[in-house]
């Protein structure tokens, strides 16, 4: 993996087939966590016409996704994605639910799909090349930050100390090796999470530093301390 | 391997969404300042800290959502990340119910209340 870096249009990475397939399967799980579907939202490459592959993809995907209800989802990292919008009003918050979660979902399962396409059009002429389009770059930013809250979730991430632990945890050649099978098949899991919840951290982290040094920046005279 | 597989770490995220912790508002703050001379109860966004979103990319979405300044992106962004929330706008129901609804989009954790209370 290289992360992004600016190039001419857009944006530039640079992930192996492997790094594709694993983030591309995650981000397929956390589309079903939302009541999507990748299948039924995206054509099969294998089957589809190529030149029809974006066709009726919003009637595809307002099909794809659950109607909007007003009850709170029963999944923590649903709710993450789609929290309360009040902390001490009910009321506020269930309207508040009534009246965006649908679009909220749309929105978001969109962004993941583009995000899951980008990674299969890796391969070829562009290598393991993985191209941005500037105009692209929020969508991308905004579904790595949905899918590294998932993976968060799972992973018991709930405060700065813990995200470190799982740091120095992972930078630990020999992990400890339970002998119960299931701790086993625990742990792996987790070291497997938090691979990818570090993956995808490295490469948001360089898309915004990219995309922060194509932002207008402050002249000097409007920063506290700087200048007169 | 599926994520779905894995049993959710809790009922809920106990600080996060008890709603047992009373919400106060820094009365320094820029935009309290703003609120107070407003119209009659104007609501207001509040963000929350969370231990995943990236300090760049609240700062981003402060610049290109609001139309902050850099500085003022930044301060903000730090507020959140050092006092664990901040006011980041404010105006009728309506307006913030819209901005509540960008930040949920952007994966910010945000909530919405009345600025008198």
């Amino acid at each position: 993996m290289r992360p992004f870096a600016a190039v001419a249009h857009g944006y530039r990475a640079v992930l192996d087939p492997v790094e594709r397939q694993v983030i591309a399967s995650i981000v397929a799980e956390v589309v079903e966590l939302l009541g999507a579907t990748l299948d039924t939202v995206v054509p099969d490459p294998d089957e589809a016409d190529p030149d029809g592959f974006d066709r009726d993809e919003a009637g595809q995907l307002a099909r794809a996704v659950a109607p909007p209800s007003a009850t709170v989802p029963d999944d923590t990292a649903v709710l993450r994605l789609l929290p309360d919008a009040s902390r001490d009003d009910p009321a506020v918050s269930e309207e508040f639910r009534r009246l965006t979660e649908g679009d909220l979902r749309d929105a978001k399962v969109r962004r993941l799909v583009a995000f899951w396409r980008l990674l299969q059009a890796g391969g070829g002429a562009a290598g393991d090349r993985l191209d941005l389009a500037r105009d692209d770059a929020s969508d991308l930013a905004a579904a790595l930050t949905d899918v590294r809250l998932v993976l968060a979730d799972r992973l018991g991430l709930s405060d700065d100390d813990q995200v470190e632990a799982l740091y120095t945890e992972l930078e630990r050649d020999e992990p400890d090796r339970p002998t119960d099978p299931e701790t086993v098949e625990d742990a792996q899991r987790r070291r497997f999470l938090g691979s990818v919840y570090t993956l995808l951290t490295y490469l948001q982290e360089s898309l915004l530093t990219a995309m922060l040094r194509d932002l207008p920046r402050d002249r000097p005279r409007d920063r506290p301390g700087v200048g007169g | 391997m599926y994520i779905g597989d894995l049993a959710p770490p809790g009922p809920r995220r106990p600080a996060a969404y008890s709603g047992a912790v009373p919400i106060e508002i820094a009365p320094a703050h820029h935009e309290l300042a703003e609120a107070s001379t407003a119209s009659a109860s104007p609501w207001l966004t509040i963000v929350w800290n969370d231990p995943v979103n990236l300090m760049s990319y609240v700062t981003y979405v402060f610049q290109t959502y609001f139309g902050y300044s850099q500085t003022r992106a930044e301060t903000l962004m730090r507020q959140v990340h050092e006092e664990g929330k901040a006011v980041v706008s404010h105006g009728n129901r309506e307006k913030v119910e819209v901005d509540v609804q960008a930040m949920h989009g952007y994966g910010l954790w945000a909530t919405m209340q009345r600025g008198d209370e």
